[in-house]
């Protein structure tokens, strides 16, 4: 199989495997601004927390949604005495709605961050989850785990190119830190936006209200 | 190897056709909001702690969107706002909350809280600011 095959059919395993998902409790409830609250973390890299909570503002506004700033919610957050992620996730939904006004909450749960050596291959991977809780019934509005990972070492399938480019990355990597963030951006990006599983557009967005046709009910 | 050059462009542009089609929205280059240095600025705060480096990011964001006519992106005002009263500065934190309220009407029970506060002497996070402005 060539390349080109081999990234046409991921590109089709991953739009058309995902369960399929149903909207009604969602256009019930149609949030109009997301809370995003510190991720919990189950893995053992410390960092992860940190890095990640620095990509999902973005992608979130850019599908239409208010967001709440989030370091200034981990700041009043802080501030209530729920410092830590485990805590602030087993708040009651209505004390957001009551402290900051939102619609729905983001809870995410970051399930792997790791970089893994196979052989000859190193592969790093992130994996997360997302739950969205209307805060007015507590209702789960939509929900997704996703992951993205990045192998290194392909050198187009020909083993002498891929021993070479496993030594080079296996050198590169003990000298820098590896970056995740295009990583966690890959998987927010699959989350949000994967048509007809990802999330409809807000109300900031120009297909608000238009595009419910493309996620069923 | 020209030829396997020619493979791999092929390759690509089926791909992003592919992509095009599939992911819809993604492919208009639409953007809503002029990110500026904003996510820079949430690095400087989560990965780097460098607050310096975060107030400068967060300033240029909001100031960058006014020279350009892009829209601020939800979110920034409200962190220069909170950064500005850290800094000692109470009287711009109230403008820049309210700027934040007037562009997303979302935020308005969030922002008029902090004012109050601020107002009130007491501080959005529960901490007295770093200084106090010298009086005018």
């Amino acid at each position: 199989m060539t390349p080109r095959w081999a990234v046409i059919l991921l590109i089709l395993a991953v739009v058309g495997c995902g369960p399929k998902k149903h909207y009604a409790v969602y256009f019930a409830h149609e949030p109009r601004s997301i809370l995003v609250v510190p991720a919990l973390n189950e893995t053992t890299t410390v960092e992860a927390q940190a890095v990640y909570m620095t990509t999902v503002s973005r992608p979130l506004a850019e599908r239409g949604f208010y967001v709440f700033p989030i370091f200034l919610t981990e700041a009043l957050l802080r501030d209530l005495g729920l410092p830590e992620a485990g805590l602030v996730h087993q708040v009651p939904l209505e004390r957001f709605r009551e402290l900051f006004g939102a619609d729905a909450v983001l809870f995410v749960t970051i399930k792997d961050w790791s970089n893994k050596y196979i052989v000859v291959q190193s592969s790093t991977v992130v994996k997360v989850s997302f739950v969205l809780k209307d805060t007015r019934s507590g209702a789960v509005l939509w929900e997704t785990t996703q992951s993205a990972a990045r192998n290194s070492g392909d050198g187009g399938g020909n083993p002498i190119a891929m021993l070479i480019a496993a030594a080079v990355t296996y050198a590169v990597n003990e000298m820098v830190d590896i970056d995740y963030r295009p990583l966690a951006q890959q998987a927010n990006a699959q989350a949000f936006l994967t048509r007809g599983v990802g999330l409809p557009a807000g109300p900031y967005h120009p297909d608000f209200g238009k595009d419910r046709s493309r996620y069923p009910p | 190897m020209k030829t396997r050059h020619g493979e791999r462009a092929l390759g690509l542009s089926l791909t992003a056709v592919l992509a095009c089609g599939v992911f819809g929205a993604g492919c208009r280059p639409r953007v809503l909001y002029d990110w500026g240095r904003y996510e820079e600025s949430l690095q400087a705060n989560y990965v780097a702690h460098d607050d310096a480096k975060a107030f400068s990011g967060l300033e240029a964001t909001v100031t960058s969107t006014r020279l350009t006519g892009h829209r601020v992106p939800p979110g920034a005002c409200a962190e220069y706002g909170f950064a500005l009263y850290r800094r000692g500065n109470p009287q711009q934190a109230i403008e820049y909350f309210e700027r934040e309220s007037q562009l997303f009407p979302e935020s308005k029970p969030l922002m008029d809280k902090l004012i109050a506060k601020v107002r009130g002497d007491g501080s959005p996070d529960g901490n007295r600011p770093a200084a106090e402005e010298p009086a005018q």
